[in-house]
C-alpha cells in the first residue's frame, strides 16, 4: 500500500514486480489521457484556438516522458519505462485502426468522391514528387557535408516516411476547426491515401538495401503499389459489404431485444478488414478506411435505430481515447526514445529536411492542383486560397513517426536515432506551429465552412434510401463567400460538425445542383451514383 | 510493416475476430431458436477446440501458433477488467449489497476451504449464462457476488502461497497470510470506491453536461478510462484490480452516472456492454483453443478425476454449511437463502478463465511437470464444467423452480407472486411497484420518521448517509431532483437482467416514480446496515450480521407491509 511510485516494484518477486510496473505505467497513461481531455475541453470552452488537444497531448506526453526519464534512471523500473514508450507495433494494431476506421465511419462519401481525382492526385503523384525532392536534397547535403551524411537509400527511407501527411493529426486538427468541407475532405482524404505510398516507397527502398537496383524492380514496385490500392480497397469494401449483406438477412430490426450481439458483431468487422489486408501484405489503413465508407453508407441502413446510433458513438469514443493517446505517446517518446539531440549534424538534417519539407509540398500541391484544375469545370476549380491552405495543412504526424521508429531497426544505430529525431522534430513543429495556426489561417484565407449552421431537417431518417441525394446548403459552399462574418468561437468546439453532414446525407431531392454536376464531370462517365444505386438495392434492406 | 512476422499475426487475429463473429452469431441463433442446452459460452468453447485443433494440425513450430495461445498477461490486462466493471455498473445494488454477507460467506470462508488454483468459481463463466436467463436477482447477486470475490480469494490466496513456498508452514505464517489477504481486499475495495468518487466530483465540477456544446464523446470518453485507471492502480500496488473495479463500477453508477447527460450515460452503458460481451465471448474461444495447443499430455486424467471429485464436494462443504450458518443467523424467513438455492448455488460453481490463467502462471511457480498436470487438470474441468454444468443451468433452474426470464415477467403481472417467501429483493421490488399504485402517501411520514429513528438509532445508514450527504455532494443535484434519484434506482433494477430495453424502461418508470422517491429510499433501508459496514470496514461485515435483526428494523419492515394493500 505505498504510493504509487514504483518503490513497489522492488521485486520481491520478479514476475510480480514487472506486473505492477506495467500497471503502474499504463495506469500513467490513463491518467495522462484523462488529464489531456479535460484540458483540451477546458482551452476550448476559454476559446483559446492556438492551443489544440493534439498539441497539449504531446506537450504533456513531452513532460510526462521528461518525469519518467529522471525517474527511470533513478530506480531500475526498465518495465515502466518499456511500456511507457511508443511501441510502433502497439500503434499499427491497436491505436491507428479505431482512428482510421472513425473517419471513414462519419466521413461523408459525396465529399469524399467528389474530390477523388484531386485527391489521388495529391496522394500518389504528389507525395512520390514529394519524396524525390526531399531525398535529394538531403542526400546532397549530406554529401556536401553539410549535415549528417546518409547513404543514398537511408535518405529515401527517410524522404518517403516524411513526405506523407498524417491522418491522426488531420483529424485531430482539422476535425475540431470547420474549415470548408471540400477542403477538408481533401486534405484528410489526401493524408489517408498517401500513407500506402509512404509505406510502399518504404518497403520497396528497404529490399533495396540488400539487393542491386534496377528498372525492373523500379517497375516491380509500381506494379506492387498499385495493387495494394485496389487490394486493400477491395478488402475492405468486400468486409463492410459483406456485413451489411449479414445484417440485411438477420434481420434484427424485427427482434430488438437482441441489439447488444447486434452491436457486438459490428465491432470485429473492421478490425478484420484491417487485419486481413496487413495479413496479406496490403495496406490495412486504406482498407479499414473504405470499409468504414462502405459500412456506414449500406450497413448502418440495415441496423436497428438505437444500434445505429450506438455504434457511432462507440467507435467515436474509441477513436477520440486513441487520437488523443496518440499524441501523448509521441510526447512520451522525445525523451524515451533513441534520440541523438547533441549531435550538431542532426539540427541541421532538421533544417535543412524542414524547408526541403515545406518547398516539397509547393511542388507538390501546385503542380497537382493545376492538374486537377485542368479537367474540372470553371465552378469547381480549386481556389488559389484553397490551394494555399492545402499547402499549410501539411501536418506530419504518428504514422510517420512509427515508420521512423522503424527504421532504427532497418538502417541501424546511428542512422534510425537521427532520421528518428529529425522525425520527432518535424511532427513536433507541424503539430504546434502550424496545428496551432490552423485557425488562424482558416480566417485569413477566408476558408471557413460556410454552410454552418447545419440545418436539423432529416438528421433522423437515416434509413431513408435514396442515394447520394443533394446536400444543396454545402453544394455551392465554393460560391458563397459573403457569410464570411460568422464568429470564429462559433466555429469552435463542434467535433460532431462531420458526423452531421453523414447523416444529413440521406435528404433527396435537389437533382441537378452544381455539386451533382460537379461529381459526373470529376466521375467521368463512371457514375458514381449508379453504382451506388445498384450497390443500395443489393445490400440495403428495403424498409 | 508487413514483415512476415507481423502478416501472421494479423491472419491469427483475423481468425480470432471470424470465430467470435461465429460465436456470437450461434449463440444468438440458439438463443432464437429457443435451445438452452448449448450456451453461447459452449459454442464459444467448442470452436475454440475446433480452430485450436486445425491451429495445432496445420503449423509446425510453436512460434506460429504464438498468437492464439492464451496469454495471462493479455486477459488480466484488457480481457478482464471490461466485463468485470460492467457486471459492477448493472448490478443491482440492493440485491448485492443485502446478500452482502451471505456473498461473503460463501467467497471468502467457502473458497479457503479447498484447493486454490481451480477452486474460485468464474464470474466471466456465470455471468455468461446467467446474464442470458434473466435469473432472478437474489439468485444472481448470491451466485455472481460469490464468484466475483472468491476471484480475489483464489488470487490472493494464489500469491500468498507462492510467496511462502518453501518456507515452513506455522501459525505465525498463517497469521501474516490472513493479514495480507484483508488488505488485499481493503485496498482494493477503497482504490476502487475513491476512484469512482474522483470521477464523480469531476464531472460535478466541470459539469460537462450543463455546457452549451455538449461533447458527448468526451464525456464517455474520460468516464470510461476511470475504471481502468481503478484497475491499474490496484494492480500496481499489488492489489486486487478485479475487487477494485467492480466497486469502480457499483460507485460509478451509483453517482457519477448522474453527473452525466442521459445521452452520454446510455453511451456509456452501450460502449462498456458492448466491450464486456466480446471479452467474455473471446475468453472462451481462447480457453478451447488452449486445449491444444499448450503441449498436453494426456497422461494426468486419473488427477483430474481426483481433483474434479474434489471441486464438487469442497463446493458441497462450502455451500451447505455456510447457508446453515448464514440461515441459523437470520429470524426473518424471507432472508434466508432456501435450499433450491443452495442447491442451485452448489451447481453453478463453473470454473473458467481466471482458474484457467492461474494454472498458466504456475508454470512460472513450480517444476513444468507439475505445472503441465495443473493445468491439464484445469483445462478439463472448466470444460467440462461449462458445457455440462453449463448446459444444465437451464434444466436446473427449472427443476429447483428458480424464477428466470425475471424482467419480462414481473412486467407483465407485477402483482403475481411466484413462490412464498423467497427473496427478500423480489418481495422489495413488487411493494415498491405496488405502492407506487395504491395510496400510501399517508404512510410515507410515518415510514420517513421511522427512517430517522432507524437512522439515529445506528447512526450510520448508509442510505441516509447517501441521501444527506453524499449525493448532494457528489452529484449534480439541481438538475437531476430527488425524482431522477429514484429514478435510477428503479433503473438500475430494471438494467440487472435487461439487455436491450433500458431506455424505454427508464423513461417509463422515471416518470412513475418521481413522487415516491422517498418511499424508495425508505424501502431500502431494511437491508441497508451492510452497506454502511462495508464502507467502513468490510472486514468486519461477517461480526455485525445480527444487527440487522434488531427489533426496531422489523417495526420499520411491519410499517411497510402495513402500508401494502
Amino acid at each position: 500500500m505505498s504510493g504509487p511510485d514504483g518503490s513497489v516494484a522492488a521485486p520481491v518477486e520478479d514476475l510480480e514486480g514487472v506486473e505492477a510496473s506495467e500497471a503502474l505505467a499504463i495506469m500513467t497513461q490513463m491518467c495522462l489521457i484523462i488529464f489531456v481531455f479535460i484540458a483540451g475541453y477546458l482551452l476550448e470552452r476559454k476559446h483559446v484556438t492556438f492551443v489544440s488537444e493534439a498539441a497539449v497531448g504531446l506537450l504533456v506526453g513531452v513532460a510526462a516522458g521528461g518525469a519518467a526519464f529522471a525517474f527511470t534512471h533513478k530506480f531500475d523500473a526498465s518495465a515502466y519505462g518499456e511500456w511507457m514508450n511508443f511501441s510502433p507495433d502497439f500503434f499499427f494494431f491497436a491505436l491507428l485502426p479505431p482512428i482510421i476506421f472513425d473517419a471513414g465511419y462519419s466521413l461523408d462519401p459525396k465529399l469524399f468522391f467528389g474530390n477523388f481525382d484531386a485527391i489521388c492526385t495529391l496522394a500518389f503523384l504528389g507525395t512520390f514528387v514529394s519524396a524525390i525532392i526531399i531525398t535529394t536534397l538531403v542526400f546532397v547535403m549530406g554529401l556536401a557535408g553539410a549535415c549528417y551524411e546518409l547513404t543514398f537509400i537511408q535518405a529515401g527511407l527517410f524522404g518517403s516516411l516524411i513526405s506523407a501527411t498524417d491522418p491522426v493529426t488531420t483529424l485531430a486538427i482539422l476535425g475540431n476547426v470547420r474549415a470548408d468541407q471540400n477542403l477538408y475532405y481533401l486534405i484528410f482524404g489526401e493524408s489517408v491515401l498517401n500513407d500506402a505510398v509512404a509505406i510502399v516507397m518504404y518497403q520497396t527502398l528497404n529490399e533495396f538495401q540488400h539487393q542491386k537496383f534496377s528498372v525492373g524492380s523500379l517497375g516491380k514496385a509500381f506494379g506492387v503499389f498499385l495493387m495494394i490500392f485496389v487490394g486493400s480497397c477491395l478488402i475492405g469494401a468486400g468486409f463492410g459489404l459483406l456485413s451489411s449483406l449479414f445484417y440485411r438477412f438477420a434481420q434484427f430490426r424485427q427482434r430488438e431485444h437482441y441489439d447488444i450481439v447486434e452491436a457486438c458483431l459490428l465491432v470485429p468487422v473492421p478490425v478484420a478488414a484491417y487485419m486481413a489486408a496487413e495479413g496479406a501484405g496490403l495496406s490495412g489503413i486504406v482498407s479499414i478506411l473504405f470499409c468504414g465508407i462502405v459500412m456506414a453508407r449500406y450497413t448502418r441502413q440495415n441496423l436497428t435505430k438505437r444500434t445505429s446510433e450506438n455504434s457511432l458513438a462507440f467507435f467515436k469514443i474509441l477513436a477520440r481515447m486513441s487520437e488523443t493517446f496518440v499524441f501523448i505517446y509521441m510526447g512520451l517518446s522525445l525523451f524515451l526514445g533513441h534520440q541523438t539531440f547533441d549531435m550538431w549534424g542532426m539540427w541541421v538534417m532538421f533544417v535543412i529536411a524542414f524547408l526541403g519539407m515545406l518547398a516539397a509540398r509547393v511542388c507538390n500541391v501546385l503542380p497537382g492542383v493545376a492538374l486537377v484544375n485542368m479537367r474540372r469545370s470553371p465552378e469547381s476549380k480549386i481556389s488559389r486560397r484553397h490551394q494555399i491552405f492545402v499547402w499549410f495543412s501539411g501536418l506530419r504526424g504518428a504514422i510517420a513517426f512509427a515508420l521512423a521508429m522503424k527504421s532504427t531497426d532497418d538502417v541501424g544505430d546511428e542512422a534510425g536515432a537521427v532520421i528518428f529525431s529529425v522525425t520527432l522534430l518535424i511532427v513536433l513543429v507541424t503539430v504546434l506551429i502550424f496545428g496551432g495556426l490552423t485557425p488562424l489561417m482558416l480566417k485569413k484565407l477566408d476558408v471557413l465552412d460556410k454552410s454552418s449552421p447545419y440545418s436539423p431537417m432529416a438528421a433522423g431518417d437515416s434509413d431513408d434510401e435514396r442515394p447520394l441525394g443533394g446536400k444543396d446548403h454545402q453544394s455551392d459552399s465554393e460560391t458563397k463567400r459573403d457569410m464570411s462574418s460568422v464568429e470564429m468561437s462559433d466555429m469552435r468546439g463542434t467535433p460532431e460538425s462531420y458526423v452531421t453532414s453523414v447523416e444529413l446525407r440521406s435528404d433527396a431531392g435537389s437533382s441537378d445542383t452544381p455539386l451533382r454536376k460537379f461529381i459526373r464531370t470529376a466521375s467521368g462517365k463512371l457514375s458514381v451514383q449508379e453504382i451506388d444505386k445498384g450497390l443500395h438495392k443489393v445490400f440495403v434492406s428495403p424498409q | 510493416m508487413k514483415l512476415p512476422d507481423e502478416a501472421l499475426a494479423s491472419f491469427s487475429i483475423c481468425i480470432l475476430l471470424t470465430l467470435l463473429i461465429v460465436a456470437m452469431l450461434l449463440g444468438y441463433l440458439l438463443r432464437q431458436w429457443g435451445i438452452s442446452y448449448v450456451q453461447e459460452a459452449g459454442v464459444a468453447l467448442v470452436l475454440g477446440v475446433g480452430a485450436g485443433l486445425l491451429v495445432q494440425y496445420l503449423s509446425g513450430d510453436q512460434s506460429e501458433q504464438k498468437w492464439f495461445t492464451f496469454q495471462p498477461r493479455f486477459f488480466f490486462l484488457f480481457l478482464l477488467p471490461p466485463i468485470i466493471f460492467d457486471s459492477g455498473f448493472g448490478l443491482n445494488m440492493k440485491a448485492f449489497f443485502r446478500n452482502f454477507v451471505s456473498i461473503c460467506t460463501f467467497a471468502f470462508f467457502g473458497t479457503f476451504v479447498s484447493a486454490v488454483v481451480s477452486d474460485a468459481t468464474d464470474p466471466v463463466t456465470v455471468l455468461a449464462i446467467f446474464h442470458s436467463l434473466k435469473v432472478e436477482p437474489k439468485m444472481y447477486s448470491l451466485v455472481f457476488g460469490e464468484s466475483v470475490l472468491n476471484d480475489a480469494v483464489a488470487i490472493v490466496l494464489y500469491k500468498t502461497l507462492v510467496s511462502f513456498k518453501g518456507k515452513t508452514v506455522s501459525v505465525k505464517s498463517c497469521g501474516l497470510a490472513v493479514g495480507q489477504f484483508l488488505t488485499i481486499f481493503v485496498g482494493s475495495f477503497t482504490v476502487g470506491i475513491v476512484v469512482a468518487l474522483v470521477s464523480s466530483l469531476l464531472f460535478k465540477k466541470a459539469s460537462f453536461a450543463r455546457a452549451k456544446n455538449t461533447d458527448t464523446t468526451l464525456q464517455v470518453a474520460i468516464a470510461v478510462l476511470f475504471p481502468y485507471c481503478a484497475y491499474m492502480i490496484a494492480e500496481g500496488l499489488t492489489l486486487s484490480g478485479i475487487v477494485a473495479i467492480l466497486f469502480t463500477g457499483v460507485t460509478m453508477a451509483h453517482y457519477t452516472l448522474k453527473n452525466l447527460g442521459a445521452e452520454a450515460s446510455a453511451q456509456l452503458k452501450s460502449f462498456f456492454r458492448v466491450l464486456a460481451s466480446l471479452a467474455e465471448t473471446f475468453i472462451f474461444i481462447y480457453i478451447g483453443e488452449e486445449m491444444f495447443l499448450a503441449n498436453q499430455t494426456w497422461r494426468h486424467i486419473s488427477l483430474t478425476g481426483v481433483a474434479f471429485g474434489a471441486v464438487l464436494i469442497s463446493r458441497v462443504f462450502n455451500i451447505f454449511p455456510g447457508a446453515w450458518i448464514l440461515n441459523l443467523f437470520t429470524k426473518r424467513p424471507e432472508k434466508k437463502i432456501p435450499f433450491t438455492y443452495q442447491k442451485m448455488l452448489w451447481f453453478s460453481g463453473l470454473r473458467g478463465g481466471i482458474a484457467f490463467a492461474l494454472a498458466l502462471e504456475t508454470f512460472k511457480d513450480i517444476p513444468e511437470a507439475h505445472a503441465q498436470a495443473i493445468l491439464n487438470a484445469t483445462l478439463l474441468i472448466i470444460v467440462f464444467t461449462v458445457i455440462v454444468n453449463g448446459g444444465l443451468t437451464v434444466a436446473a433452474l427449472k427443476s429447483l423452480k428458480i424464477q428466470m426470464g425475471y424482467i419480462e415477467s414481473n412486467r407483465k403481472s407485477y402483482g403475481e407472486i411466484n413462490f412464498s417467501g423467497v427473496g427478500a429483493e423480489d418481495s422489495g421490488n413488487r411493494r415498491i411497484s405496488d405502492a407506487k399504485r395504491s395510496k400510501v402517501k399517508s404512510m410515507e411520514s410515518i415510514v420517513k420518521l421511522q427512517a430517522y429513528i432507524k437512522a439515529w438509532k445506528y447512526n450510520s445508514s448508509f442510505e441516509v448517509l447517501d441521501r444527506k450527504y453524499l449525493m448532494p455532494f457528489f452529484t449534480l443535484q439541481t438538475e437531476y431532483g430527488n425524482g431522477s434519484r429514484g429514478y435510477s434506482k428503479m433503473a438500475m433494477d430494471v438494467e440487472l437482467t435487461d439487455q436491450g430495453k433500458e431506455e424505454n424502461d427508464d423513461g417509463g418508470e422515471g416518470g412513475g416514480e418521481t413522487a415516491f422517491s422517498g418511499e424508495d429510499n425508505q424501502l431500502e433501508m431494511e437491508g441497508s446496515d451492510e452497506d454502511v459496514e462495508i464502507t467502513l470496514s468490510s472486514q468486519h461485515s461477517l461480526r455485525l450480521v445480527p444487527s440487522r435483526d434488531l427489533p426496531k428494523a422489523d417495526l420499520a419492515e411491519g410499517a411497510e407491509a402495513a402500508a401494502e394493500p
